[in-house]
């Protein structure tokens, strides 16, 4: 509502313009213009500083993300007209397609409910859809050229991310509920834009990129997982800034790939996969000294998390800055059990998905 | 732009990667190396007797210096905040510079790369506390085409260091859809030549800043009309080397990307005012300064017809003066929303 408050006063205002222009000749028209630009970049100034996003003007344009959810809730109500009459329910049992519908009987018209939903997509209830996971996308970090970081004995970031992808793929076939996918199976690059887009692709019900951490001073360690979100925390900007190098975006694709993604539904979902992953891999290694730390799971703007459509997190499994956890990860043994801990992570968030 | 007789100070300021401007209401302007640096040790601070030095006067004195450029593509490094301390020095800089100390209050309008990220505006806005009294960030474009009257109709492309910037005004603010980022800018012609010279002149020593002051003083796209010799060392020996070829090369590198640009930008306008943007196109910054520049961009719009491209009268302060300009017009309501 206030959206559209502002539009008509923009239109006021324009119009005042207009009319100032009419009555003063170019000049005025001139100082019109000048007016209203300023106007609009102290309004956008506003914005900012309030934290939100910028104005677009997309008047015309419907994006197909807005069409395909017009497109469902036109369906959905369809559906939610016709199929009890179907069935043989009357108008009194619609308290169930009134559920499935949001804003179902108080939509008096098409028109009010597409706005409604494009604009702020409600979160899926997995009380109405009870979904299952089913397909798993796991992302081996870096690869190829990108080796990501290296330990002072020679450890390569590229070859255990590989290495713990494959042993957490073979753990969650053997479950047999899962079909599970790599991003990258060799040594090859791949930028972040190809990791996100294979995901996609396969139409992936969770997406799991897999790193190891590099900690200074060097005397840290322990574990910490990420979900999708901005972050102010100036070690956490270096290290996102680190991670999505390589990235295969331009400035004007980020831009456009952030503004309004952090309100996506998929972030509450990612949260809970993070949540998940974090709580069984610290278990995991806690016991390996008192100075391995719950780095806990939190939000940050990695750019392959930004750009899979699905429930994403990235973890950070240890840190190959620490003497103690590079001769660690030297055991294979060890490495199992960083991938069991992931497996279990993984089973508890489907889980309790299918669960709630 | 309107003469107030109030206490503040207006600035317009363009904050950029190589250099920064900028322009007040008292009539002072002036232009500064983004490049800062702090003596090493106390053996350092005593024989440059300050505590921080900016522009040419850090680049010369480099060696003796914790030395940073703290701006990358248009934007704040990211992640250092020796880099974040740097661009304050600079703001700091051009702000004294200008007499802005005198002034009861300041107000500021910042000029930053088209497509800048909300998150990179706010960081710029946290810096500026304490330094100004009202703040308001523009895109770069945006403020050139304010402070030239290019509102209606024309197509600004800011070629600065970082970034090269494009912003088609259409008579309202330009948003997302008539504004691009490419990262294709002096910095990258930088790289280019750097990389022939090696190619070309593997014996030949240089750094960097030689490589940026031979490109300010002999860059060129088209036939040469001299030729470009440079003072490059080999072995410690003085040796004159000819680079007009290499500095053609690296520059003609510009024309392809900031073109494609240009056409893709100009095939999203309304049909009807294509013809009347493709004869309006403004160069700006001081990577426009390329001799040819303007001429070889208006070739690659005939086959659309053909088009017209010039360059602003003064592109090194076209973006602090549309910045002042937007400053001394923006009444003071508007202010008073902008202050923290």
């Amino acid at each position: 509502m206030a959206f559209s408050l502002l539009s008509a006063a923009g239109r006021h205002e324009q119009l005042c313009a207009i009319i100032a222009t009419m009555a003063n000749g170019p000049r005025g028209r001139k100082r019109g213009v000048k007016r209203e630009l300023l106007r609009q970049a102290v309004e956008e100034n506003v914005r900012t500083k309030a934290g939100q996003r910028a104005r677009k003007h997309r008047p015309k344009r419907i994006t197909s993300r807005a069409l395909w959810l017009a497109a469902t809730a036109v369906v959905l109500a369809a559906a939610a007209y016709f199929v009890p009459r179907a069935l043989g329910f009357g108008p009194e049992d619609q308290g169930f397609w009134a559920v499935l519908v949001r804003g179902g009987p108080d939509a008096s018209s098409e028109a009010e409910l597409m706005p409604t939903l494009a604009r702020s997509p409600a979160p899926l209830d997995s009380a109405v859809f009870p979904v299952a996971v089913r397909r798993i996308v796991l992302d081996p970090g870096h690869g190829g050229r990108d080796g990501g970081s290296t330990s002072t004995t020679g450890l390569v970031e590229k070859d255990l991310t590989l290495d713990i992808a494959q042993r957490l793929r073979r753990l969650l076939e053997e479950e047999g509920r899962f079909e599970v996918h790599l991003t990258r199976e060799e040594d090859d690059f791949l930028d972040l834009r190809d990791r996100a887009e294979r995901a996609n692709e396969l139409e992936a019900d969770l997406f799991v990129s897999i790193h190891l951490n590099w900690l200074e001073p060097v005397t840290q360690r322990g574990v910490e997982t990420f979900f999708l979100g901005p972050t102010e925390d100036p070690e956490l900007v270096a290290l996102t800034h680190r991670e999505n190098q390589e990235s295969g975006y331009s400035l004007a694709d980020v831009r456009r790939l952030l503004d309004g993604i952090y309100l996506d539904l998929r972030q509450e979902q990612s949260e809970r996969l993070a949540t998940s992953l974090q709580r069984e891999l610290f278990e995991e290694v806690r016991g390996e000294g008192a100075d391995v730390r719950d780095r806990g799971a939190k939000a940050a703007p990695f750019l392959v998390l930004v750009t899979t459509e699905m429930p994403a997190a990235l973890v950070e499994v240890a840190a190959l800055s620490h003497q103690a956890e590079v001769q660690l990860l030297q055991e294979d043994t060890y490495r199992q059990r960083l991938a069991q801990s992931l497996y279990r992570g993984l089973v508890r968030y489907a889980d309790g998905l299918r669960s709630s | 732009m309107t003469a107030k007789k109030d206490p503040y100070l207006y600035v317009g300021i363009d904050l950029g990667t190589s250099q920064s401007s900028i322009t007040a209401s008292n009539g002072k302007r002036h232009v500064v190396k983004s490049l800062v640096g702090w003596p090493l040790d106390m053996v350092a601070q005593k024989v440059l007797k300050k505590r921080v030095l900016v522009g040419q006067e850090a680049l010369d004195n480099r060696t003796m210096l914790d030395f940073h450029r703290p701006l990358e593509n248009g934007l704040i490094k990211e992640g250092s905040d020796k880099d974040l301390a740097a661009v304050k020095e600079i703001l700091q800089h051009l702000l004294t510079e200008v007499g802005a100390d005198d002034a009861a209050k300041v107000r500021a309008v910042v000029g930053v790369p088209a497509e800048a990220m909300r998150v990179n505006k706010q960081q710029l806005r946290k810096l500026l506390i304490g330094m100004v009294d009202g703040l308001m960030i523009v895109s770069e474009p945006f403020a050139v085409a304010y402070g030239t009257d290019a509102l209606l109709h024309t197509m600004i492309i800011d070629l600065g260091a970082g970034t090269t910037d494009f912003c088609v005004m259409q008579g309202r603010y330009p948003t997302e859809e008539d504004q691009r980022t490419l990262a294709a800018a002096g910095d990258s012609v930088d790289e280019q030549l750097s990389s022939l010279m090696a190619e070309k002149h593997g014996d030949c020593q240089y750094t960097i800043h030689m490589i940026r002051q031979w490109k300010e003083a002999g860059s060129f796209v088209g036939e040469p009309k001299a030729k470009v010799e440079v003072e490059a060392p080999i072995n410690g020996k003085p040796n004159r080397v000819d680079i007009t070829a290499e500095m053609r090369t690296a520059c003609e590198s510009l024309i392809g990307p900031v073109s494609e640009t240009m056409i893709d930008l100009l095939a999203r306008i309304d049909p009807e005012f294509q013809g009347k943007v493709r004869n309006n196109v403004i160069l700006s910054g001081c990577t426009s300064l390329i001799e040819g520049l303007p001429e070889a961009l208006e070739s690659t719009l005939d086959e659309l017809g053909g088009g017209r491209v010039t360059r602003v009268k003064d592109p090194v302060y076209a973006g602090s003066d549309g910045g002042l300009a937007l400053a001394s017009d923006a009444a003071d309501e508007d202010w008073e929303q902008l202050a923290d």
